[in-house]
């Protein structure tokens, strides 16, 4: 039979059949789409087009160019500096205690402390920039409990301030270190016993197993966590917020001051600053994306 | 012996700060007392305003964990092929500081004819967007795990209808991952500040923005509302840890912030 | 002086004791099963072995060597596990290369070595392919020419072919035999697959509860079990309990059966009649067939038949028991559900067990 476009008849019937169940699963997931759309991406997009929109209304890059002033890049640098540090050093803190949970005690304990790290990465913003003041700022209790054993003042001898860029840097360790702990738990269980046995049935002593197979294989989840790291830090804002009162130069900072400023609102340079960050945050996640490709194929 | 050592300075240095506060609300001076927690009892903007923090969280939830849950299953059973683009949105506001998506719905919602900024409306609308990684990813492990394929061909086998099957079949056995996705959202909203601050400010004070105003004037108290925000955060995990026990599926739940 | 031997190995865990006073000794070149339920202490065992546990007590000798507390990198073992042991992060050939490798052979030998091994698996086209790129069958052959490369003294396999695909599991279990055999390398093999089991080794032992039940070639474990785990372990086994009467013989259901020439008896104690379904003849009543004088004879009902390819299982009711005799699948005779049957065997080809379930007769070992 020749496949000519039928008129009509059950070919005709199943194409309407198979259409019409092809509207009502598009029917099922408009609610979703429509939060998704209203209050995600049309927003991302508004951010996006009026980036590229002028003060006086017309078409341009004005806004970026106004957004490489001095301020707006050091701003870009001190919060890719924070967020590569506190990166870091949640990173390399957290795999240690990761790795201390995986090949520590039994099954419960895990539980609990896979709990306790949810909990504390989730504990951020204003209680916690404050409880660091109440412990380490400058009557905080660490710091008279310092001053009173060691006769060393943290302000006025080491020149330590909590809503310094340091005091941040501690600070947003606190919930960083706890995420990595989630992150580098499961990468960490994921190195199966039988690895470590054949190597050492092959000759291989505890470092060249971990030079030859457990690092390499751990290498990229742990990189990927540190990038979802990065991405975290550098997107913070109501810690900063709280403990440093914009004293600190930090981008979305900048951002909040032109949204809720005295002037009016700078509606093109906030979304300028939105894309440069945007830009920014969205490489850290294609490395955690590509990071997490490669290891899941691996661990087939 | 190494492990359990480095555990211990881990629990110590996540303990420190919050016993700092304790410490501070707990004492005035020498002398132990309770009256910074129970000056919130009387407090009619405290009661006021963890009111109006409990309402946006029960919204939220309500909204997105159901929203979540058909959706979810919709897309599981009727188009899987859509799969990784769910998973891909349902990504997204994971990366997406609050300060730039309060950016974009400022400019798009503050203007004429449709001025939402200000309303909780927004606010629960946002917030049902930003909890949607910790939603999804809590239904879609409890769908993957409790083989909800099959479970749903054998109900229709037996005659059940589509909706039918979703409300006495599915849901039930993703109960373990709702609560699970309803808790993280729960303590999502409850302890959100930015959000708040640019979307309604003052208009809908939520507890957040509460604390962050009462620390600045009254310390004491502020740190006690803080505590009383931790526990609160804390109780919340505590009971998700309890429901995902029973979960066949991990959950995990992070804020940015 | 035997190649590997193992001296009244003790091993506990917590309270569950999972070796109980296991002695075993294997000559060089044998490939010797360790068969038994899980949890019956084969892994343990060769995990002793290969020395990733350190028994409570008791010694291993390696090639004339204690080993007993040489860590496993220094045994010259080599092994193969149920699965995922390639390393993720290396091809098939830079798997089997790692032992050399490591123990620092110059990297032409290394190559040439790897090539022969590739071969000899059959696997020269996937020597650049990463292990989740390999089927299951696949990988264990990459895992075997992995654990041959570095010459070991023993090869241990631990259920190499329990997480495979049947058919593939029977094609790869002729092939280790073969390599095995042609390598002339000792191999202690783990598995709970009696058919594995007998098909593979020189010998099976047989292993319960973390204690060695019999030890023997595949064909004696089969058809000679000497206790009543190994009976109901190995094959199908047909019980005929009863009363050893007064004349030697055994009463069962009114009948009394002649027992086994070797087989030594009180009149008054409980036995069982132990024997394999193909050691039964069936007969329709009444067909004439004639019956060896001096077999046991008994009558019955043919409840059930079951066709299996190569064997018919037929299920008859004798006296409110059920026995299961097989007849081979070729044998195209009728049998009718209902239908009054004769079974008859030859005494000799049963055995007597006590009621404690251990053989009873000459002391044969």
């Amino acid at each position: 039979m020749i496949a000519a476009a039928p008129r009509d008849g059950p070919a005709r019937a199943a194409r309407r059949a198979r259409a019409g169940r092809a509207f009502a699963t598009g029917a099922g997931l408009v609610p979703f789409g429509a939060f998704v759309i209203l209050f995600l991406l049309l927003p991302g997009a508004q951010m996006v087009v009026g980036a590229f929109i002028a003060q006086d209304g017309r078409a341009g890059l004005a806004n970026f160019a106004r957004a490489l002033a001095p301020q707006y890049l050091n701003a870009f640098r001190t919060s890719i500096a924070i967020s590569v540090e506190t990166a870091l050093v949640g990173a390399v803190v957290g795999t240690v205690v990761a790795y201390a949970i995986v090949h520590g005690e039994a099954r419960r304990r895990q539980a609990f402390v896979i709990t306790f790290c949810t909990v504390t990465s989730n504990f951020a913003g204003v209680p916690l920039a404050f409880a660091f003041v109440t412990t380490l700022g400058v009557v905080g209790w660490v710091t008279v409990f310092i001053q009173a054993v060691f006769h060393v003042n943290l302000y006025n001898d080491l020149g330590f301030a909590i809503y310094s860029y340091y005091g941040l840097v501690l600070v947003y360790a606190y919930f960083q270190l706890p995420l990595m702990v989630l992150l580098a738990v499961p990468a960490i269980a994921g190195l199966r016993r039988e690895w470590r046995e054949a190597a050492q049935t092959l000759g291989a002593g505890a470092w060249r197993y971990w030079r030859d197979v457990g690092l390499p294989v751990l290498a990229p989840p742990l990189v990927g966590a540190t990038a979802l790291l990065f991405a975290n830090a550098f997107g913070a804002y109501a810690t900063a917020y709280s403990l440093s009162s914009g004293a600190i130069n930090l981008v979305p900072l900048r951002i909040g001051t032109l949204i809720n400023g005295d002037v009016s609102f700078d509606a093109g340079l906030a979304n300028a600053l939105g894309v440069g960050m945007t830009i920014v945050i969205a490489a850290a996640i294609l490395i955690y994306q590509g990071a997490n490709r490669r290891s899941r194929r691996w661990m087939r | 012996m190494i492990q359990r050592i480095v555990l211990v300075l881990f629990f110590a240095y996540l303990l420190l700060p919050i016993t700092g506060v304790l410490h501070f609300t707990l004492l005035d001076g020498t002398r132990v007392t309770a009256a910074h927690y129970l000056q919130a009892l009387g407090d009619g903007e405290f009661q006021a305003y963890i009111v109006h923090s409990l309402a946006l969280a029960v919204a939220t939830v309500a909204i997105s964990v159901s929203l979540m849950t058909f959706t979810a299953f919709w897309v599981h059973m009727r188009a899987p092929a859509l799969k990784p683009l769910l998973e891909l949105l349902s990504f997204l506001p994971f990366v997406v500081p609050a300060v730039t998506l309060a950016l974009g719905l400022i400019e798009i919602y503050s203007r004429p004819p449709l001025v939402l900024t200000g309303t909780a409306s927004l606010l629960t609308f946002a917030y049902v967007v930003l909890a949607l990684p910790f939603t999804y990813r809590a239904v879609e492990n409890g769908l993957s795990a409790i083989d909800s394929r099959t479970l749903s061909e054998a109900a229709q086998s037996l005659g059940a209808g589509w909706w039918r099957r979703f409300i006495t079949v599915i849901v039930p056995n993703l109960w373990p991952g709702i609560v699970s996705a309803a808790l993280l959202t729960f303590s999502l909203v409850m302890g959100e500040f930015t959000l708040a601050l640019f979307l309604v400010g003052s208009a809908y004070e939520t507890y957040p923005l509460y604390l962050n105003e009462v620390w600045r004037s009254d310390p004491k108290y502020g740190a006690a509302l803080a505590i009383l925000s931790f526990l609160i955060t804390w109780g919340s995990s505590v009971l998700i840890l309890g429901a995902s026990r029973r979960a066949p599926g991990q959950v995990q739940g992070a804020v940015l912030k | 002086m035997a190649f590997l031997t193992l001296e009244r190995l003790d091993k506990t865990f917590g309270h569950a004791a999972a070796l109980s006073d296991v002695s075993l000794e294997v000559e060089r070149g044998e490939l010797v099963s360790l068969l038994g339920p899980s949890g019956c202490g084969k892994t343990t065992t060769l995990r002793i072995v290969a020395g990733f546990e350190t028994p409570d007590r008791g010694r291993v000798l390696l090639d004339g060597r204690d080993v007993t507390h040489v860590p496993p990198e220094r045994r010259g073992i080599g092994m193969v596990f149920q699965g995922y042991s390639l390393f993720p992060n290396m091809t098939a050939a830079q798997n089997i290369a790692y032992g050399l490798r490591v123990a620092r052979r110059p990297a032409e030998e290394a190559r040439r070595r790897v090539g022969e091994l590739l071969d000899l698996v059959g696997l020269r086209d996937a020597a650049g392919r990463y292990p989740h790129q390999l089927s299951g069958g696949m990988q264990q052959r990459v895992a075997l020419a992995r654990a041959l490369a570095i010459e070991p003294r023993i090869l241990l396999l631990d259920e190499p072919l329990s997480a495979l695909d049947a058919k593939v599991r029977l094609s790869l279990r002729t092939e280790i035999r073969r390599i095995q055999t042609r390598l002339g390398i000792t191999a202690l093999y783990v598995t709970h697959d009696q058919e594995e089991a007998l098909s593979l080794s020189d010998r099976v032992v047989v292993m319960s509860h973390g204690r060695i039940e019999q030890v023997g070639p595949p064909e004696e474990v089969y058809g000679e079990p000497k206790t009543e785990f190994t009976a109901s372990f190995i094959g199908s086994m047909n019980q005929l309990r009863g009363t050893i009467g007064p004349a030697g013989t055994l009463e069962y259901h009114g009948r009394s059966l002649r027992l086994p020439p070797r087989a030594r008896a009180t009149a008054g104690e409980t036995a069982a009649l132990v024997l394999r379904p193909e050691a039964i003849t069936l007969t329709p009543e009444g067909a004439g067939d004639a019956v060896p004088p001096g077999a046991n004879v008994l009558g019955g009902t043919l409840v059930t038949r079951t066709f299996l390819g190569p064997i018919v299982r037929l299920v008859v009711e004798v006296d409110g028991e059920y026995l299961s005799v097989d007849v081979p699948g070729a044998q195209r005779t009728v049998h009718r559900q209902g239908q009054r049957v004769r079974l008859w065997f030859d005494p000799e080809a049963a055995i007597l067990m006590a009621a404690s379930g251990g053989e009873k007769g000459d002391e044969a070992e």
